[in-house]
């Protein structure tokens, strides 16, 4: 597909606004056992930056979940692909992601991770996109809301592409 | 008379307790070789039983695979009208559904569980033994939605759901017959049928309009989320006698959410009518939550999962 980039969140307001969720969160989760569960892959951009802003402990850890339409997938059914090396029983989670847009994954998620009885579980996403919603989801902590874009960098990627640009794009189809 | 009906997991052991469970009541079981028999005595040629539970991908004969479930049902409907029968698999969840005096269990296992038990039972590698228990389950899965337009992951269908994982094979049977037992002092007690919504009754193969409906069907089924296909028609303009001159059937039902979604791929400009509908039945409905996946939404959907042209 031929496609052209533009700007919409430069290097600066990103940071800026992770500065912030940095603050909230460490307010709100003072005095307590806080696990960050990144979201593989792309918001491991995010969790890096935002645990950086973080004044608190807290214990970091990576969670995969396979992804539909990916060849590998054995059984057509979404599946934990990179498990938690932490036990999140009777501990503060918040789920960080880069994006929430249809919310499917994010509720195959919450639903997950709610078994294994967290003291509380939240979410954190970077961008937010409500007009893209198919299933409800909570987003606790929300940097910014997006319209109904294609949005990439930052971890975000368009066929594994842009995931390392420093500034977040939209993904602007072009007449072949 | 009373229908039991036997969903399962591959490899879980539902053929087991629908087999034990029905001699134990005295019911008729009503399995592959039962239905081969009847069918046949009522003269269906026999080359048709392969349709049996299965519904294959394209280019397959479908007006004869339709017949076929089709004469199935009937055959089992009819079944279920003269004596008490356990029915394993073919979609009976659904298909008695409504029935009065219906009892509904699901058998399942973990996967790893049932690969073992399958390795096991067939002989097979580990790995064989994954890929036949997976084959199997897709080729379940496809029978339903296209017999049924549903998908099976909705729990709320089954009265009984037994692990036998946890309770091994003849405790589930121990606790079916339980359960059943409580069963049959409830349906001596006259209760009101609850309201269900109705089910797409589609002679056609697939229930679905456009390949859109079927991938997104197939998203759903991925992420575990419930669905039906078109449940409900609403009502929008009538004429002065009171026919409906206008309605809108959404697409999609999703009852965990509790949400009505329509999906067009139209482009933008061209589903002035879809949004007028929408309106209209916020109107009307104003308890209902209904939702359009525009085209540009889908669009992202199939950029997000890598599905479209790069």
């Amino acid at each position: 597909m031929k496609h052209r980039l533009e700007r919409l969140l430069s290097q600066e307001e990103i940071q800026a606004e992770i500065a912030r969720l940095g603050q909230d969160i460490s307010r709100d989760y003072a005095g307590k056992e806080l696990v960050l569960v990144c979201v593989l892959r792309g918001s491991v951009y995010f969790a890096v930056d935002l645990s950086r802003r973080l004044s608190i402990p807290f214990i970091l850890d990576f969670i995969g979940i396979s992804s539909y339409g990916q060849e590998t997938d054995p059984l057509g059914i979404v599946r934990i692909t990179k498990d938690l090396d932490v036990h999140i029983a009777g501990r503060e989670v918040l789920i960080v992601e880069d994006i929430v847009d249809t919310g499917l994954s994010l509720n195959y998620l919450l639903r997950n991770l709610k078994t294994r009885h967290p003291a509380g579980l939240r979410v954190c996403s970077l961008l937010n996109v409500p007009a893209r919603r198919i299933v409800t989801v909570p987003v606790d902590y929300q940097g910014f809301e997006l319209p109904n874009v294609y949005a990439v960098g930052y971890g975000l990627d368009y066929h594994e592409r842009y995931r390392n640009l420093l500034e977040i794009a939209v993904l602007i189809e072009e007449p072949q | 008379m009373t229908v039991i009906t036997v969903s399962r997991q591959f490899g879980a052991g539902g053929e087991l307790l629908a087999r034990t469970v029905a001699e134990e009541l005295g019911f008729l079981l009503v399995d592959r070789k039962l239905i081969a028999a009847g069918l046949a005595e009522l003269g269906l040629p026999p080359q048709l039983v392969r349709f049996d539970e299965t519904a294959p991908k394209a280019e397959q004969p479908e007006k004869k695979r339709r017949f076929y479930v089709t004469a199935l049902h009937e055959y089992l409907m009819n079944l279920a009208a003269s004596r008490s029968i356990v029915l394993l698999g073919r979609g009976g969840q659904f298909l008695f559904r409504d029935h009065a005096d219906a009892f509904h269990i699901f058998v399942q296992a973990p996967l790893t569980q049932r690969v073992e038990w399958v390795s096991q039972i067939y002989g097979l590698e580990e790995k064989a033994a994954a890929r036949l228990v997976r084959e199997q389950e897709q080729r379940k899965r496809r029978y339903i939605r296209r017999a049924f337009g549903h998908s099976r992951v909705d729990m709320a269908l089954y009265d009984l759901i037994l692990n036998t994982a946890k309770l091994t094979p003849q405790g589930a049977v121990k606790t079916a017959l339980f359960a059943l037992s409580r069963f049959s002092e409830r349906a001596r007690q006259p209760v009101a049928p609850a309201a269900v919504p109705g089910i797409r009754e589609s002679g056609k193969d697939s229930p679905f309009m456009h390949e859109s409906e079927t991938e997104f069907a197939r998203v759903l089924d991925f992420y575990n989320i419930p669905w039906q296909y078109e449940p409900r028609t609403f009502p929008l303009q009538w004429d002065s006698e009171g026919h409906v001159t206008e309605a809108f059937t959404p697409d999609f039902y999703l009852p965990d959410q509790n949400i009505y979604v329509e999906l067009t791929t139209q482009r933008q400009k061209l589903v002035w009518k879809k949004n007028r509908k929408m309106r209209r039945l916020k109107e009307l409905y104003p308890e209902v939550n209904a939702k359009i996946v525009y085209g540009k939404d889908y669009s992202s959907l199939l950029k997000k999962f890598g599905l479209d042209k790069e």
